[in-house]
Formats: C-alpha cells, sequence, structure tokens
C-alpha cells in the first residue's frame, strides 16, 4: 500500500481509531496485524520473507545474549547476517553478480552460460533486513539487550509507518517507545497532521509533477539540448529529494499521530555547505547506519589519513551497492565517497576558521554541494553507463542554444523546495508552520491541499526508494 | 465487562479542548474552492475543449432548438458514423429534423443524464436512436469523465464503488489538474490584454469534436493504428455485464415510453479486422452484451457488426472503429432505407418538424 494511494486514506483513519480505543498492549497486537496488512497489500508472499527475518533474529539474538562464550557468540551473529544477507543477496543481487561474472568471462576469452533467476524484490527488504541486523549487532556488542516480547519485537521490524523505506531506526529508539504506554496530545495531532500534508506536498506536487519530464530526458536524452538536459537534472535533484523526504516526513507524520517518534531521516540537505554536511543531512538513518556498522568497525579514521580515505570510499561504495543492483549505483556511491575524501583531505590540510564563515562562503558552498550531488545524480538516475555518459555528454558538449527561460520551471520549483525548507532551516523546526498565526496556518493548509488535488496524477504513484 | 475492559481503554487521546482555527479556515477555503469552482459548470464553459464542455454546449443546443423528428444519442461512433444531415436528405426530410447528440465516449450515464436535462425537448421527438456499444454494459471499464464530474456519493457507490470514485466525490479530481492551469492561463491572459489595453482573448466554442471531417484513411495510416487486440482488450477487459449500468438505459426507455417514443438500438459497424478479433478472442462477453440489449423492453434492435456486411471498406474509417466522413455517408443513407423499409419512419415529408 502506497502513502499517496486512496487505499492508505481508508486504512490510516480505521487504525488511527482502533489505536485510539485500545489499551497498550492489544495497540500493539492490532498495529501488528495492520502492518502486516499493509506490507502484503503488494503481494502477500512477500510477507514469509519478513517474518523469517523476524522470527531468526528474535531468536538469534536472544540466544547471543544467554551465551557466555565469546566464539559462540561470534558463530550465532554469523549465522545472522548468513541469513539476512543471504535473503537480500538472492533476491536483489543474485542476478546482478551472474549478470557481472558472465560478463567478466566474456571479456576474458570464455562463453559462460550462467542460470539467472526470475525473482521479484520485495518491498523494502533493504531497509527491513539492515534494522533487523543492526538489532542483532548490538545485541552482540551488548550495546542492547534483548526483548522477550515476541510480538512488540515482530512490530519493531514490521512497524507499517517507516517498514518499505525507512527511516532505518534503532532498537533502542523503538523498543522502549512500543514498550510503554502511549499518549496522544493536540500537539501530536496537530504536528503528525501537519508533516503528513508536507510530505504529500513535496511527493505529489513536487517529485510526481516532475517524474514525467525526468522520464522522458533520460529514456533518449541524445534527442534534447543541452540546457533542457540540464534542467532534467536539476528536475531530477528536485524530484528525487521531494519524493523520498515526502515520504519519510509522512511516515514520521503518521507515526506522531500514533503518539511514536520517529527520528529524523532529512534535515535540509540541499542547504548544506560541503559533502560532509550533506551526508549528515541526506538519508540520515542510513549515512548513520553506515558509519556505526561498517565505516567505525573498518577503523574510522583511526588508522591514519590514507586509512580513513580507503574507508570513506569502501562504505560508499558499498552504500552504492544498498541503493540497488546496478553498477551505475557503485559509480554513484563511490563518487561520493571520493567528495567525501576529497573535503576531509582539504579540510584537514586547511583547518575551519574559528569565526563563523561569511555567509557569502557560506552561499558559495551550499550551491557548489547542491551541483555537485545533482551532477552525480545522473549515475543513479541513469538507467545504463551508455545513458548516464550520453546525458553528460549533452550537457558538457553544448547544444541547441542558451534558452535561460528553459531554467525558469526548475527555479519555480527550487523555489517551492526552499520554501519549506528555509524557514525550517533557520527555526529548527520542521513543524515550524504551526508557530504561525492561525490565519497563515489555515491559508498554507488550504493552499497545499489544494496544489495536491490538482496536481495529483490520478493514480498513486510509487516512491522511488521502494525499489531500494 | 472486564473482559472489555482488558481490551478498551480511552485514555491514549488526551486532547484538550479548543476550536482548531487553522484547520476550520482551511477546510472553509477548500470548501469554497470545490463548491465554486470544482462543481460548478461556469469553469468548463469559459475553457477550451473538454468532455464536460461538449456535454454542456450539447444540452444547451438541444434545449435551444424545436425537438427534431429523430434525435440521436450514444458514443463517438454515432457521432461520426450517422450524419444528420445525409439522414435527413436520404429521408427527404428539411434540415433540423434529425439532430445527433452522440457524445465522446457516450456511456449509459452519460446519455441518461443528457436525456434527463434536455427531456423538455428530446421526448418529443418521435424516434429516438440510441448508439449502443459492449463496453456501456462492462461494469470492468471505467466510467466517463463526465461521470467524474457530475456524478454523486449515491451514484458513484452504485455504478464505481473504488475509493479513488467515492473520494472524486469530494474533490472531483479527474481531469482538475488541467482545467485549473487552463484556467489560470486564461486569467493571465486577460489581465495581459487588459494592462497592454489589447483585446480579450475570444473563448473557445467547440467541445470537442472527433475528426471525422478527415478524409479516407490511407494504408499507411491504418498500419500505425495499435493493434486491434487492444481496442477488443480495452473494452471487454475483466468483463462483467453491469445491472447498474444498463438501469441508466432502462431509465431512458422508461421516460421514452412515457412520451410514446420510439427507441431504436443502433450498433454501428466495425472494421472486419475488429470483428475477426473480437469473435476470436471476446465472442462470450459480445454475445452477452447483445442478448442484454436485445432483451431490452419496448425497443427495436438494429445491429450492424461487419464493415463488409453494409459494403464498406477499410478505406471508409478513422480506425478500428469509427466511419470517417465518405464511411459515414454510405452508412446513413442504409440506415435511412433501413428505418424505411421497417416502417419506422416516413419519407418524403417537407412540412417543418
Amino acid at each position: 500500500m502506497l502513502f499517496n494511494s486512496p487505499e492508505y486514506l481508508i486504512f490510516l483513519p480505521c487504525v488511527l481509531v482502533l489505536y485510539y480505543l485500545l489499551r497498550t498492549r492489544m495497540q500493539n497486537r492490532m498495529l501488528l496485524v495492520a502492518s502486516y496488512i499493509f506490507y502484503s497489500w503488494w503481494d502477500w508472499r512477500f510477507t514469509s520473507l519478513l517474518m523469517i527475518s523476524t522470527v531468526v533474529d528474535y531468536h538469534l539474538s536472544l540466544a547471543i545474549h544467554h551465551s557466555q562464550g565469546q566464539r559462540r557468540r561470534k558463530h550465532l551473529l554469523w549465522l545472522s547476517l548468513v541469513v539476512n544477507f543471504g535473503m537480500l543477496g538472492f533476491f536483489k543481487y543474485f542476478n546482478f553478480f551472474v549478470d557481472s561474472a558472465a560478463q567478466l568471462l566474456t571479456t576474458i576469452g570464455f562463453d559462460p552460460h550462467l542460470p539467472t533467476l526470475r525473482v521479484l524484490l520485495p518491498a523494502g527488504i533493504s531497509f527491513y533486513t539492515f534494522q533487523t541486523m543492526n538489532y542483532t549487532i548490538d545485541v552482540y556488542r551488548r550495546q542492547l539487550e534483548p526483548t522477550r516480547d515476541f510480538l512488540t519485537y515482530a512490530l519493531f521490524v514490521s512497524y507499517f509507518p517507516h517498514l518499505v523505506a525507512g527511516p532505518i531506526i534503532r532498537a533502542e529508539v523503538l523498543l522502549p517507545q512500543l514498550l510503554r504506554r502511549r499518549i496522544v496530545t493536540n500537539d501530536h495531532l496537530c504536528t503528525g497532521g501537519a508533516l503528513i500534508l508536507i510530505g504529500l506536498f513535496k511527493k505529489i506536487v513536487i517529485a510526481d509533477s516532475l517524474s514525467h519530464c525526468v522520464q522522458s530526458y533520460f529514456s533518449h536524452p541524445s534527442d534534447f539540448s543541452s540546457i533542457v538536459l540540464l534542467k532534467g537534472l536539476y528536475f531530477f535533484s528536485l524530484q528525487i529529494y521531494g519524493d523520498f523526504a515526502g515520504y519519510t516526513d509522512i511516515a514520521r507524520g503518521t507515526s506522531r499521530l500514533l503518539g511514536i517518534e520517529l527520528p529524523e531521516n532529512f534535515n535540509q540537505p540541499y542547504l548544506s555547505r560541503n559533502m560532509t554536511e550533506f551526508w549528515r543531512r541526506w538519508h540520515i538513518s542510513l549515512s548513520t547506519w553506515l558509519r556505526d556498522y561498517l565505516y567505525i568497525p573498518l577503523g574510522g579514521s583511526r588508522g591514519g589519513r590514507w586509512r580513513t580515505y580507503r574507508n570513506l570510499m569502501i562504505t560508499m561504495f558499498l552504500g552504492g551497492l544498498w541503493h540497488g543492483a546496478n553498477w551505475t549505483f557503485v559509480v554513484w556511491g563511490t563518487l561520493h565517497g571520493l567528495y567525501l575524501a576529497v573535503h576531509k583531505f582539504l579540510s584537514e590540510r586547511r583547518p575551519p576558521p574559528e569565526k563563523a564563515p561569511a555567509r557569502w562562503r557560506s552561499l558559495i558552498g551550499i550551491v557548489a554541494t547542491f551541483h555537485l550531488v545533482t551532477f552525480t545524480w545522473t549515475f543513479f538516475r541513469a538507467p545504463t553507463f551508455a545513458v548516464a555518459f550520453d546525458y553528460l555528454r549533452g550537457i558538457f558538449f553544448w547544444h541547441g542554444g542558451f534558452n535561460l527561460f528553459q531554467l525558469a520551471t526548475p527555479a519555480l520549483f527550487g523555489a517551492l523546495v526552499l520554501a519549506i525548507d528555509l524557514p525550517q532551516r533557520l527555526s529548527g523546526n520542521h513543524t515550524v508552520l504551526l508557530r504561525a498565526p492561525w490565519v497563515v496556518r489555515g491559508v498554507a493548509y488550504a493552499g497545499m491541499t489544494f496544489l495536491i488535488v490538482v496536481c495529483g496524477t490520478g493514480y498513486a504513484v510509487p516512491f522511488i526508494y521502494f525499489q531500494f | 465487562m472486564r473482559y472489555l475492559s482488558f481490551i478498551f481503554s480511552f485514555d491514549t487521546l488526551q486532547l484538550r479542548p479548543g476550536w482548531p482555527r487553522g484547520l476550520l479556515l482551511a477546510l472553509a477555503l477548500l470548501a469554497a474552492i470545490d463548491f465554486g469552482v470544482s462543481r460548478a459548470d461556469w469553469p468548463y464553459r469559459r475553457l477550451g475543449p473538454s468532455y464536460v464542455k461538449e456535454f454542456l454546449c450539447a444540452v444547451d443546443r438541444a434545449n435551444a432548438g424545436p425537438p427534431p423528428r429523430i434525435v440521436i444519442v450514444g458514443d463517438s461512433r454515432s457521432q461520426c458514423g450517422v450524419i444528420a444531415g445525409q439522414l435527413e436528405a436520404a429521408l427527404q426530410w428539411p434540415p433540423g429534423s434529425v439532430q445527433n447528440d452522440s457524445l465522446l465516449t457516450g456511456d449509459h450515464y452519460d446519455n441518461r443524464l443528457f436525456y434527463q436535462r434536455t427531456r423538455g425537448t428530446l421526448s418529443r421527438a418521435p424516434v429516438l436512436i440510441y448508439a449502443i456499444d459492449g463496453f456501456q454494459w462492462n461494469a470492468g471499464f471505467p466510467m466517463s469523465e463526465r461521470f467524474n464530474h457530475f456524478a454523486g456519493v449515491a451514484d458513484r457507490w452504485r455504478l464505481q464503488r473504488s475509493p479513488r470514485s467515492l473520494l472524486g466525490a469530494i474533490f472531483r479530481t479527474a481531469q482538475k489538474g488541467s482545467m485549473y492551469r487552463a484556467l489560470a492561463a486564461d486569467g493571465l491572459a486577460r489581465t495581459r490584454a487588459r494592462l497592454m489595453g489589447t483585446a480579450a482573448p475570444a473563448p473557445p466554442s467547440a467541445g470537442l469534436i472527433l475528426a471525422a471531417e478527415r478524409e479516407p484513411l490511407s494504408l499507411d495510416e491504418a498500419h500505425g493504428l495499435d493493434p486491434v487486440g487492444n481496442l477488443v482488450e480495452t473494452w471487454y477487459k475483466d468483463f462483467a455485464l453491469s445491472p447498474a449500468r444498463e438501469a441508466l438505459l432502462r431509465d431512458i426507455l422508461g421516460w421514452a415510453a412515457a412520451s410514446d417514443q420510439r427507441v431504436i438500438l443502433l450498433q454501428l459497424p466495425f472494421r472486419d479486422a475488429y470483428v475477426a478479433e473480437l469473435k476470436r478472442t471476446r465472442a462470450r462477453e459480445y454475445e452477452a452484451y447483445r442478448q442484454a440489449a436485445a432483451a431490452l423492453p419496448g425497443t427495436e434492435l438494429l445491429a450492424f457488426e461487419s464493415a463488409r456486411d453494409c459494403g464498406l471498406t477499410d478505406a471508409d474509417f478513422l480506425d478500428w472503429n469509427h466511419l470517417n466522413k465518405r464511411g459515414g455517408t454510405t452508412f446513413t443513407r442504409q440506415l435511412a432505407a433501413r428505418l424505411l423499409a421497417e416502417g419506422w419512419v416516413e419519407g418524403g415529408d417537407t412540412t417543418a418538424p
């Protein structure tokens, strides 16, 4: 079920009414059932994977917790990792690795006939396997005491607001909230509702409005002039932000209506002054996961300058691969690793000024970071390298004149994004709108709802990150 | 009771009393837009071609003139295939005796609404020709764009019980995006004209009109059509006879009977390839619809099927199922001959309608 579908508009109020009537323990059971209904809306068969992941990690984490011998604990952890990565690898990466191996063998003169499978990618598998893995790893590290309450654990894994596209939540954040009694106040309802409205606005008015143009430009880049391709790149940059941040806002808003707080996943990333800051603001739950469970175990910045750069590159390489089974994602991730390494190198050579940087320097940093990120999205969006290079060639080898008017539409959509992000950034509050006088709020709610209705395509456009 | 209190508790919601003024203002503004613009007809009248505008123009036209002797109601196929002037000529009737009020994508809902709004005039026509097609009976075929605009909750519940359709009753979202964009563009153009002191842009007059006036289709163009199977599949996908939709047609028949109006159900011919594909893949569904139409009380059924049977060729069609001007002329003459032969009308009368 999609957050932007009419089905969800019926599903959510039903869940909320039931939820507000039940006791805490019953609430959890009802939420668990609702989450499985929500997930099985795509394909009920995928729920079996969710169940397997839940059951395996629940029992293994308890076994790890109760085991005294380090060797046995390590074996159990490996078993959990093998099961989780095995599922992820089979459903997401099997064909990718087989195709890549076949291409490599063909390149060196063999004629391989390797099998490929026609398997559907279960929605959100990358998200919930990462979540169950961090639970088991935290138990292994003795940073977390596993819960004995199976139903609550199952709800922690399958909790529908964040099930298919995050945020990837730590057990220490979500589990205590699921175990205690929740209270929903006016504040929860107001901020939750506002977040859902802002999320739908980002998704439908910004992301979906741009998706058709982006699809068309990236399908046949050679048919378009340089300025149009540049426009398309700006469009995609805004589309993916609107799409993913919109999803997160709806997820957080929904959860807040249930009295459960989900962490921020986006914090005005396009207002970042450098790449390191960008990754502190973009898909925060993934970047912190990669930092805590990959970058730091690899050695982090402890092994000297070159090891730090290497670790950054490896982390972002795998971060790219996490997004999708395609080498274009790997290049996208690796480029980001390179940017992070270069930024680290530059900031070590030139320590940050003690005083706050001048405004114009911040502005230049924001513009430069945005353009670097936007350029790199080419590899994320293009289905193949050939298309990506065609696209970039089309921009860098300028042709077709310079009609600045073409950039008016990206500027308009950019202004919409800025109109949401800038007040949030200045106030440090995602629901700053609620502080405005009631007349302004009323007009803003009506305006956003009106645009959502008018820009709605009549059918629910899937979120980009669902494919991951 | 103890068991119930184990399950239920009302202490999760702890709300302070007070009016959510911002929310109420937003709802009031949205209601004003919804009732003042979205549900109103004036934006469609003011803007360019749309399904709703086509309908409104047809209603105005029908109500403005004297009642014709034959009124034709139906879909795009009858709009293209029955040429009023040709029928008048073939029957030797004066101009204005035949009125073709067929609507693009006209289904039973559209035609019932049209008849209802023009009943004062149209029920006085002695003959009603109602063009029928399989999709009008198919519960799996989406309702028309006019349904999205005009239908209330009760109609939606009865005819298209999907969440999208039911929610559409509140905001009536179909084609609203285009309507508001066009409305904004129109407003800008008028403002600019006023500021520049130039003439305001002329309001577009026409509704949607299919290109029936086009010349016969060349072979190259015919090869460029979608595969015929697509059209058959579109009309008969998830086929199930819809009693609710048929009831709309029965309403028309009831009104016609009350006015002593003769009703002729007319199926226009298709290209031969279409008929072959239809009988190959959807013969059962096609037969079911034909039987349902034949079973309607108080009607005459005039079902043409294959182009060849009517002396038509592929060159007489715009596409798989719409006749072009030449095909329409040929077919209309045949229709006139059939009406006369059956004794349903009398030709040669030159008195005004």
